[in-house]
């Protein structure tokens, strides 16, 4: 099957050939993790969000068109899918503090044995730098970093003008610049 | 000229300023030592960017999620227990044509009406492609796609 087209694949899958969706998985999966992994900044999470992705994808077979960007489809549902838990954690914090407790982020699982054995220190760096970064700018840096999109792609996918996706963009680099003088002004 | 921010070199790096601003950054940049700086950090930060890439996905974590979607990777919007008016939309046939393969359906009574299982439907189709094309070629090979007039695939078996 790796000749076939996602969308191909896509039609494949709606007559009935379970192999096409297999293929699918396999060609996007990693994408989908990345992208939640930057978003969320959590492994359980960005989990559920690659399973949730991907089953949203069956619920709703008819919401595709095959026209040729499929990628773009499936993550503009993993999209959705992390807007929903920040969204949920904001309601539990509000929740929380209403009853005058205080909000407490669980801890992430341990990292994963390739993040333990991650040995570049800049690598490792720059990675926990863009984890830092507000929200709508991590967006926007994991998809030109992960998915090496192009600024109009952006555009499209987080439906949002250009120009703004531009100056998310050069913020975001502005921001990692300051913090890594400051970082290695330090040592 | 004040030191521009830093977001304003960003944008400088990125060709997003536009002339005569563009040459003035570049002249201010060439004397000031600070502003030197500020492009060396973000030039650092652009190639630390350029060097990240997807990491795979943890071998648990993959096995998890495709054990949960296995189940749901079969289910492509149709029922598993199919009418036989659902079996004519999935097959694309009319009436009159369902009627001529009914008997030959893998189907089942329940309560008087006839059913179908998808998942053995699938099975049946994919037999009936088997003995198509060897039908056609002599052997055992080609995979005509599901749901077209058989009349379309002369021409691609012609030569065989």
């Amino acid at each position: 099957m790796a000749e076939l087209t996602d969308d191909d694949l896509w039609r494949l899958y709606r007559q009935g050939e379970v192999e096409a969706f297999e293929a699918l998985f396999c060609r996007h999966h990693t994408a989908v993790y990345q992208f939640a992994r930057t978003i969320l900044g959590r492994a359980d999470q960005s989990e559920d969000v690659l399973q949730e992705t991907f089953l949203a994808l069956t619920r709703h077979a008819d919401g595709y068109q095959p026209r040729g960007n499929f990628r773009g489809f499936i993550l503009r549902i993993a999209r959705n899918q992390c807007l929903n838990r920040i969204a949920a954690r904001k309601a539990q914090r509000l929740a929380l503090s209403q009853t005058g407790l205080e909000w407490i982020e669980p801890d992430s699982p341990e990292p994963h044995p390739p993040e333990l054995a991650e040995r570049n220190e800049d690598l490792a760096w720059i990675k926990a730098a863009v984890n830092e970064l507000p929200h709508d700018q991590r967006q926007a840096i994991a998809l030109l970093v992960y998915e090496q999109m192009s600024y109009p792609q952006i555009a499209e996918l987080l439906e949002i003008p250009l120009g703004t996706v531009k100056n998310l963009i050069h913020r975001a680099r502005a921001r990692l610049a300051e913090q890594w003088r400051r970082t290695h002004q330090e040592k | 000229m004040t030191c521009p921010t830093t977001e304003a070199w960003a944008a400088w790096l990125d060709g997003a300023v536009p002339s005569p601003g563009r040459e003035e950054l570049a002249q201010h940049a060439a004397h000031c030592p600070l502003c030197q700086a500020t492009l060396q950090s973000l030039r650092q930060v652009d190639s630390s960017l350029a060097r990240l890439r997807p990491q795979p996905v943890p071998a648990d974590v993959l096995m998890r999620v495709r054990q949960s979607l296995s189940p749901a990777a079969g289910h492509t919007g149709w029922p598993q227990i199919m009418t036989l008016e659902e079996v004519g939309r999935f097959m694309q046939l009319d009436d009159r044509q369902l009627d001529e393969i009914v008997e030959d359906l893998p189907a089942f009574e329940l309560a008087g009406q006839i059913r179908v299982r998808y998942a053995r439907l699938l099975e049946w189709i994919a037999q009936r492609e088997r003995e198509f094309t060897h039908q056609r070629t002599g052997s055992w090979v080609g995979r005509p796609t599901i749901g077209r007039d058989a009349s379309s695939y002369s021409l691609k078996f012609e030569s065989a």
